[in-house]
């Protein structure tokens, strides 16, 4: 790739914008540079050999509990009460875990959480938090430490928060897989397998059984389907024509692509551009002509450059992603002709 | 070991460092500090008077020194570090009047004819909502780009894009600045 992308000084400081640079000069000498205090943290670390041998001792402790409450549990499986796992409290009475009733205690890996009519709040390792409304059940898959974290969502629905890297956390369901990418999202899953999701901040992938891979931003929801189906992430701005073509497409409505792209508008480029992701060859170039008229091609980029270059394509899918967060217009400036 | 592990700790990645600080090598643990005390002095000065930031630094960094050992998941150190700088600058503030734009100015390092100014950005700074103040507080005081914010924070790069550019139209509106400052290229194609 020999294009560069958008410039955004306040992003990166490439390009230009004098007000910032102008705040950035008044406000810089207030910037923090002063050294590591040495003494204070003597005194602190006078500390940590006790703190870290009695951290070890509460493990070591919970370890016996947990190896002697193990034989005790029904259905035979891992106790709930302690040992690794994530850290649950019931809301508005006991949740099951593993089939017994608890007020709280330790979802353990493989174990599976029951709300039944009540609630629970979940924490998530110690990267986030997840609350589970009623009739929710969840099961933890993974988690370990430097590795990602995952929980299975079989049915319910669940209020998620992460402050964590990309893709230290995910929520598989029976319909599609949710990659955190540093976000809060709210995802529902019916008995069928049926659900939806709905990205509060940051970002989150959607991955379907096809491999294929949505990127649904701050401010947009979906549908996911049974049977792993793809679906597309829709702008909560979108208008009900445009929701409606979207969910004909899902349904496999001949030339559902015909559809989705005659009812768009410039807010729905983020599902333009997410279906110029997934479609296939020949459908590729269409999609691509139709997202031209709703977002420009950053730095004169042609659809062919496009459809050759991933990168130009990534780069043009940032452009849409700018213009839904409102961090530009996506007008084109005049490029020469070909 | 722990000497050859020390010379490279500049380079490394956040987890080997991390973990090396939890099994006591002060160098990693300065490391930590080199990499991460201009975060955490952005996150204590949205809240927090700034002649007590330099302060409550050193101090967040003490209280983490001695909770290390509990951190289970290295990759998490951003957000865990920022938590307890949000938990100890809102205690230290408990109790305590709201920050008045006045409260800044005996201490500010800068020119008295500019330090008028410099109060009231602060001042605006703080008054944004919760979502952009630390982000636009690190990039603008702290110099931080949006990619380092995002890699110090442990935000998505998606959400401090979004967090600096909807804080500043707002700083702008606070302020009084026109939109005409920014550059064409922003949009460019």
């Amino acid at each position: 790739m020999t294009k560069r992308p958008v410039d955004d000084y306040l992003w990166d400081r490439s390009g230009e914008d004098k007000d910032v640079a102008r705040l950035e000069a008044l406000l810089s000498p207030l910037q923090h540079d002063a050294p590591l205090d040495e003494l204070r943290l003597h005194r602190a670390k006078s500390r940590w050999p006790m703190v870290a041998g009695a951290a070890m001792a509460v493990a070591a402790m919970m370890a016996v509990i947990a190896w002697w409450q193990w034989p005790r549990t029904t259905h035979g499986s891992i106790s709930c009460t302690a040992g690794v796992g994530f850290a649950f409290t019931a809301k508005g009475g006991d949740v099951a875990c593993n089939g017994t009733a608890l007020p709280g205690g330790v979802l353990p890996t493989g174990g599976t959480l029951d709300t039944g009519a009540n609630q629970a709040e979940l924490a998530i390792a110690d990267i986030g938090h997840a609350q589970l409304g009623a009739h929710t059940i969840v099961r933890l898959d993974h988690t370990a430490i430097g590795k990602r974290h995952q929980l299975f969502l079989q049915e319910g629905r669940m209020h998620a928060r992460v402050t964590a890297p990309p893709k230290i956390f995910a929520v598989a369901t029976p319909s599609a897989d949710v990659i955190d990418l540093g976000c809060e999202y709210t995802l529902e899953i019916d008995r069928n397998g049926a659900g939806s999701i709905h990205v509060l901040t940051g970002q989150v992938e959607l991955e379907t059984g096809n491999g294929a891979v949505m990127l649904a931003p701050a401010g947009t929801h979906g549908r996911l389907l049974p049977g792993r189906r793809a679906s597309w992430p829709v702008s909560d701005r979108a208008n009900p024509a445009f929701s409606a073509a979207v969910a004909q497409l899902e349904a496999g409505a001949p030339d559902g692509i015909g559809l989705v792209l005659a009812a768009a508008t410039k807010v729905d480029a983020i599902t333009i551009a997410n279906l110029a992701r997934s479609a296939p060859g020949a459908e590729k170039r269409r999609v691509l002509e139709r997202l031209a008229t709703l977002v420009a091609a950053p730095q004169c980029t042609t659809i062919d450059e496009a459809l050759a270059d991933k990168d130009l394509f990534d780069m043009w899918f940032e452009e849409v992603y700018l213009v839904h967060i409102g961090a530009s217009d996506g007008v084109a400036k005049s490029c020469p002709t070909p | 070991m722990q000497l050859a592990y020390s010379a490279l700790v500049r380079g490394d990645a956040l987890p080997a460092v991390v973990v090396a600080a939890q099994r006591g090598d002060r160098r990693a643990f300065a490391e930590l500090y080199r990499r991460f005390s201009r975060a955490v002095h952005g996150v204590v000065l949205a809240r927090v008077r700034y002649c007590d930031a330099a302060d409550l630094v050193q101090d967040v960094f003490a209280v983490a020194l001695e909770r290390l050992p509990q951190l289970g998941e290295a990759a998490a150190f951003p957000g865990w570090l920022l938590t307890i700088a949000r938990n100890r600058s809102i205690d230290f503030v408990r109790g305590k009047r709201p920050i008045a734009m006045g409260d800044d100015l005996p201490e500010l390092p800068v020119a008295a004819s500019r330090a008028s100014e410099v109060a009231q950005v602060l001042t605006a700074l703080r008054a944004l909502p919760d979502a952009y103040q630390e982000t636009m507080i690190l990039r603008l005081v702290e110099g931080m780009t949006g990619p380092e914010i995002a890699e110090q924070t442990g935000l998505s790069p998606g959400s401090v894009r979004v967090n600096l550019h909807r804080g500043m139209k707002l700083l702008r509106d606070q302020l009084g600045i026109s939109e005409e400052g920014a550059s064409d290229d922003k949009a460019s194609g």
